[in-house]
């Protein structure tokens, strides 16, 4: 399983999540992102897409953690 | 004879006083005059060389102020707003005559501002006006396509995101002259000193006083959709359980037309020329169009048009600079997005990069609140133009050249077959 977590200290909203990785992240009304699943097999379709969010969010504010 | 004020000598003994320190620091000291006119895409390369030198740098322009030029400390200084306060944001200005808002003011207070904006520009809302943003420019580009030339600035990079900008906040689009005069004459004047400064000021007041007529009018005849319009909303906006004060809205509605004026503008002057000299990328743009998106990050990346800046709150020492309380720190966006730490061949424009987090947009609680839209127009305008321009040339040779602290080409002539 694959853990996703957002730093909301370091969050600013810049969008880069939601915008590579819908399937894994939505926003609020003031545009902050919105985990949909917390945890996700790590043979989701698009998991590709959730590691390229990590490597493009410019506050490094996502972490996805591998385990149970 | 002396003529010097006390301030202004203080300000003199301060200065050379903060340039010892950088000094005695091993801090690299340049001269780095962000006004000074030259030939476009000049400042990238000079930000290029001054990273190379080290992570910091002095520059002796003006009082004088710390650059960071790499992208973890720029991130660090973002990150850190205790630290690095927003109260002044032009290097070369510590005591400016305004406050910007939510711009200049630092969390905690900020966030009560900032949510009338965010909600204003979210993504949610730019989704749903996609269509009418995509109609805009499709009638901007339809104005001159058959002519087989325009002035790419005034012709379309003005009008267009100016159109779709002023219909969100419900200003009129007649008054769109008016509006850009201010907002050039303000980017004109910001960093430089005496007679450019002084019209930046009368901008700002012309500015103020115009809206201070809006603000008026939306209290006594609040629009038929009162509960859409943002002026309207903002008149009657709470900050900290109290009303909003007309100072308050007033330095609110300029800093909406100073960053939803200019910005897309400038990056989309670069975007064009770049295109414009480099066939292969032009020729990617329209046989690939679903690259777009990925190519509106990498120009933004690449040719980040914002030099911004922050002031020392409390003595620090950051990463070997001794800062003081009162310092102004460039906080070089344009170097930190092409830093070889985290890019490859960082110079270079790679349409399909897969890395990319660049601070275009800045970051921290101050990232642009306008990211979102203008991420909407710039794509939107690459996939319309090629539809109906495939291929241009630039014809201008005067012109291209270029100045800070925000910079953008500043004529750019286009030319194609009809």
């Amino acid at each position: 399983m694959k853990h996703i977590t957002v730093d909301t200290s370091k969050c600013s909203g810049h969008g880069r999540c939601y915008t590579l990785a819908s399937a894994f992240f939505d926003y609020d009304d003031e545009g902050f992102p919105v985990i949909l699943e917390e945890r996700v097999p790590d043979d989701r379709a698009g998991v590709a897409d959730l590691l390229s969010a990590v490597d493009n969010c410019p506050e490094r504010a996502i972490s996805v953690s591998d385990g149970a | 004879m002396h003529t010097t004020t006390s301030g202004q000598y203080d300000e003199a003994a301060e200065a050379a006083e903060r340039l010892e320190r950088a000094k005695a620091a091993g801090c690299p000291v340049v001269h780095f005059d962000y006004t000074n006119p030259k030939p476009a895409l000049s400042y990238f390369e000079e930000f290029d060389k001054l990273r190379h030198q080290g992570p910091t740098a002095y520059s002796t322009y003006g009082p004088g102020f710390w650059m960071l030029l790499t992208s973890d400390l720029v991130g660090e200084a973002y990150q850190t707003p205790e630290i690095f306060s927003s109260s002044a944001t032009i290097p070369t200005v510590p005591h400016p005559d305004w406050t910007w808002i939510p711009t200049m003011i630092d969390p905690p207070l900020h966030s009560e501002y900032r949510r009338f904006v965010s909600i204003a520009f979210s993504p949610r809302f730019v989704k749903a006006i996609e269509d009418s943003i995509r109609q805009d420019c499709i009638d901007t580009i339809e104005s001159f396509v058959a002519d087989g030339q325009c002035d790419f600035l005034e012709q379309f990079a003005k009008v267009f995101p100016t159109k779709v900008f002023l219909r969100i906040l419900g200003l009129p689009l007649e008054h769109t002259d008016m509006f850009m005069g201010w907002v050039e004459t303000i980017f004109e004047g910001l960093g430089h000193f005496g007679e450019q400064a002084e019209d930046q000021l009368q901008a700002q007041r012309d500015i103020h006083t115009y809206f201070a007529g809006v603000l008026k009018d939306r209290r006594e005849n609040p629009p038929a959709n009162a509960e859409d319009d943002f002026f309207t909303i903002l008149a009657n906006a709470q900050i900290e359980g109290r009303p909003i004060r007309d100072d308050e809205f007033l330095n609110m509605s300029e800093v909406m037309l100073l960053a939803g004026l200019d910005t897309v503008k400038s990056q989309l002057s670069y975007i064009f020329y770049w295109l414009a000299t480099h066939d292969s990328d032009r020729e990617w743009i329209t046989r690939e169009p679903e690259i777009i998106p990925n190519a509106v990050e990498e120009f933004l990346r690449a040719h980040n048009i914002v030099m911004t800046a922050r002031q020392v709150a409390e003595d620090v020492d950051f990463h070997g600079c001794p800062m003081k309380k009162g310092d102004m720190v460039m906080v070089a966006n344009p170097s930190a997005s092409r830093d070889e730490a985290v890019y490859d061949d960082p110079t270079e424009i790679r349409l399909d990069r897969q890395v990319n987090r660049h601070f275009s947009f800045a970051g921290g609680p101050h990232r642009c609140a306008g990211a979102h839209l203008a991420r909407t127009e710039l794509a939107i305008t690459l996939e319309e133009w090629h539809k109906r321009i495939p291929n241009y040339r630039v014809t201008n040779t005067e012109g291209l050249v270029e100045s800070g602290p925000q910079v953008g080409i500043e004529k750019l002539q286009l030319a194609w077959e009809a």
